[in-house]
């Protein structure tokens, strides 16, 4: 089940208080969790002229609750006006179990808009849950948004590794109007899934050192916090200079710019070259059979939905199997069963020639 | 700069006395608080920050952070010099390390907290009562600057944003205060492998006297090096509403704590969030927003006595500025006239005309809000009821419309103000009758209960 928290103001939370409270949380979170969640609810303030969708921070985190680490995903959104008429901000926390972490990556679940609130109507409440659908990145495309944002999308896999030895977290300062959260999720496709859990990161400035700090921010180049650090410190990265300042090499950077499909392609192209031997290897993942759900429940679709993802995801390995094994014209299905029937029918001759009967 | 013929013939023990070397030594407190964890520590213990680019990274400050350390090597100035040789000047706690200013290792400082339920009013009021002292030094009988501006930057923000463009039309308005997140109120640092979210404060050299009121040239008004007996320092400390909702004081975010210094405690009451004020002065429904201001009140000095450990029974004897906020929607509903500044002519407060004020809203609020003001007897015995407007009877604009593109959904009615037409009243008078010699003046004068 699903377990989340909606922190937002109110004139009566969920606890009893006013202003910046609790408006509904899955029933039965333990109070130790709900007090860590509403800790990570607050949203830095923008540069002046920032608009809603640049304001969105979303957030993967982990933090220790009752000596447990929790990982949560968080979009916290400008809301509009609260009960005393100033401005208000939402904050939707997720926290995910195994089997979500088995199936999705945290970027691609922020991105799905459905999955989020955009704001809080009526009183605070009880949440009854649901199942959290599986979202995960294509990790067979090419970056264009880094390639867009940076010239060179090769730069993903430099950060990449910067991110992996750094001790602390990153800030990577990102030009105005970048798309932060498509940035994050291009860089994660990089990974497998199972890694992907391993970064946790933020679309807005989070400070480096604290329990609820993250491996890497991607900070607006006007986020107002960027002004009061120097400029020079090393923790803050931008593309061109200092640990960004070299031309992006190897095999990664290389996927960054091309893709998988690209991987695909040139060792299809290596294969033709040796003889037109195709050696086939059997996909890393293959599908589950799914069998769609029907019901008229909230809930129900949005599992359909997922299910309609998770379909696509991995139709994406189908394709990729169809493409290595083109070239041979025979299925690989009909060898097993020739090469099982002739080793049953050696066994029987074998037994028979030692004196068995049948 | 020109040497004279003296100059030339000055014995060598006068010339060395001008040296900084042989300079009297500075006074120094004995002890000081940090303004962020409360600790006490003796001014020999405070830690400097490293100012060598190369020293980033602190094990309790964080890892962004510049180094903090304790100095065993100091140049002729008297600078500490950090481990690469770099001078440094600014000091740190030695607990949680997060950066004070040095004036508070110099100046006695006193600590005022500003307290509140959420949506009552406080951040306007800061930015309006701290702006009107920045500006009216001569009648306000005294002079605050800020200690270290990079310190108050939050505050500076608000300021620009309600004074910054006296003329604009533009509707503008504070953003709600942050109970997490925002790194110009709450910094979080790491204290023996335990995380603590502590406040940032604001903090002020309060200049009195013949400086404050403009006698001197301003030449001779030299803020660097105040006369030290005429000035002090004031912390100040806005916290979230949230913050005082009882339950809300946890050990993790002990951002409230500072209540246990608080020289004295300037609570805003909001009376348009209290129905029965409302019904009082026929004031119309507000849509909801009733909240129990006796229950802040009385969990404020809850805290006040747990974290001074005093007995139940004990007088507290804590200084409360009762401050009733948004008078501009209320005050003419019960006929007073707050058009006219409390200061004397000759500069200061006016304690006659806040007197008579004290006496004329103390029956409204027993006859309209008996609970809160059972609450306030129970919490000191030193009360002073003082109205005030931060943005004055004609700025307050309903700009639902105008916000509505940016905010999406959910719009209710969002409250604005036009900068061109920002008139605080009485906003400074609670902050001065609270700063540290006033309150002492004023203790006698027949004001509190």
């Amino acid at each position: 089940m699903s377990v989340e928290l909606i922190h937002t103001s109110l004139a009566s939370g969920l606890d009893g208080g006013s202003g910046y409270t609790v408006a509904g949380r899955t029933g039965g979170m333990p109070a130790a969790m709900s007090d860590a969640l509403s800790r990570l609810s607050g949203l830095p303030p923008a540069w002046n002229d920032a608009t809603r969708e640049e304001k969105i921070l979303c957030a993967f985190r982990r933090v220790e609750c009752a000596g447990q680490s929790l990982s949560v995903v968080s979009r916290i959104t400008p809301s509009g006006m609260d009960y005393t008429g100033r401005a208000n901000r939402l904050s939707h926390h997720r926290v995910i179990d195994a089997r979500v972490m088995s199936e999705s990556d945290p970027a691609a679940l922020l991105e799905d808009d459905a999955l989020w609130r955009q704001e809080w109507v009526g009183a605070a409440r009880e949440l009854s849950g649901g199942i959290l659908p599986a979202r995960l990145a294509r990790d067979d495309a090419p970056l264009h948004t880094w390639e867009r944002e940076f010239g060179d999308a090769g730069f993903a896999a430099s950060v990449l590794d910067i991110i992996m030895k750094s001790g602390i977290g990153v800030w990577l300062v990102v030009p105005a109007m970048s798309k932060r959260l498509r940035l994050a999720a291009e860089m994660m496709s990089l990974l497998p899934q199972k890694q992907r859990w391993q970064f946790t990161f933020a679309t807005r400035p989070v400070a480096p050192g604290s329990e609820s700090s993250v491996k890497i921010c991607f900070v607006d180049e006007r986020e107002p916090e960027l002004a009061a650090h120097s400029a020079a410190s090393a923790w803050i990265l931008r593309v061109g200079v200092g640990a960004l300042a070299a031309q992006p090499v190897g095999e990664l950077a290389d996927r960054a710019r091309h893709g998988r499909g690209h991987e695909l392609a040139n060792d299809k192209a290596n294969a033709r070259e040796a003889g037109g031997q195709i050696q086939w290897s059997p996909p890393a993942k293959l599908a589950a059979p799914h069998e769609p759900e029907l019901c008229d429940t909230p809930q129900a679709s949005a599992m359909q939905v997922g299910a309609v993802e998770r379909a696509k995801n991995l139709g994406e390995v189908v394709i990729q199997v169809r493409r290595v094994a083109e070239p041979s014209s025979s299925s690989g299905v009909w060898k097993w069963f020739a090469m099982a029937f002739i080793l049953i029918a050696a066994l029987v001759w074998l037994a028979v020639k030692s004196g068995g009967t049948l | 700069m020109r040497v004279g013929v003296y100059d030339w013939f000055m014995p060598v023990h006068l010339s060395l006395a001008t040296h900084p070397l042989f300079r009297e030594p500075r006074e120094l407190m004995e002890r000081v608080h940090c303004p962020s964890c409360r600790v006490s520590f003796a001014p020999s213990e405070v830690l400097f920050v490293a100012e060598d680019a190369r020293l980033v990274g602190d094990p309790v400050a964080g890892p962004a952070q510049q180094l903090r350390f304790l100095p065993t090597r100091f140049d002729v100035g008297g600078a500490a010099l950090d481990p690469e040789g770099a001078r440094c000047t600014r000091v740190a706690c030695p607990r949680c390390r997060i950066e004070f200013p040095r004036a508070m290792i110099e100046l006695p400082s006193a600590f005022i907290s500003v307290v509140g339920a959420p949506g009552c009013g406080k951040s306007h009021l800061l930015a309006a009562m701290t702006w009107g002292l920045r500006r009216e030094r001569a009648r306000a009988g005294a002079c605050m600057v800020d200690t270290e501006p990079k310190l108050n930057a939050r505050l500076h923000r608000d300021e620009n944003i309600l004074f910054g463009a006296p003329d604009s039309n533009e509707i503008v308005r504070l953003a709600k205060t942050e109970i997490s997140g925002d790194a110009l109120l709450y910094r979080t640092v790491r204290v023996k492998g335990k995380e603590e979210t502590l406040p940032l404060p604001l903090i002020f050299t309060l200049h009195t006297g013949a400086q404050a009121l403009g006698e001197l040239t301003n030449s001779e008004l030299d803020m660097a090096a105040p006369t030290k007996h005429e000035a002090s320092l004031v912390v100040l400390y806005d916290n979230a509403g949230e913050h005082f909702l009882p339950g809300a004081d946890e050990s993790t975010q002990p951002v409230t704590r500072h209540l246990s210094q608080s020289r004295a405690i300037l609570f805003v009451f909001d009376p348009t969030q209290d129905p029965r004020f409302r019904a009082a002065v026929g004031m119309s429904e507000n849509g909801g927003a009733n909240i129990r201001q006796d229950l802040v009140l009385t969990e404020t000095f809850t805290r006040v006595r747990h974290h001074r450990s005093r007995h139940a029974a004990d007088d507290l004897d804590v200084p409360l500025i009762l401050v009733l906020s948004k008078a501009d929607a209320w005050s003419k509903a019960v006929n007073i006239d707050l058009s006219v500044d409390p200061y004397l002519p000759s500069g200061g407060l006016d304690f006659a005309a806040l007197k008579k004020m004290d006496h004329a809203l103390r029956p409204l609020l027993e006859g309209a809000c008996p609970e809160f003001m059972t609450a306030v007897r129970a919490a000191s015995s030193r009360v002073l009821i003082v109205p005030c407007s931060a943005l004055g009877p004609c700025a307050t604009a309903d700009v639902g419309a105008d916000v509505g593109a940016d905010i999406g959904a959910g719009v209710t009615r969002g409250v604005g103000v036009r900068p061109s037409q920002i008139r605080p009243q009485w906003a400074s008078v609670a902050l001065l009758a609270s700063l540290p010699l006033e309150v002492d003046a004023i203790q006698n004068a027949s004001l509190w209960i």
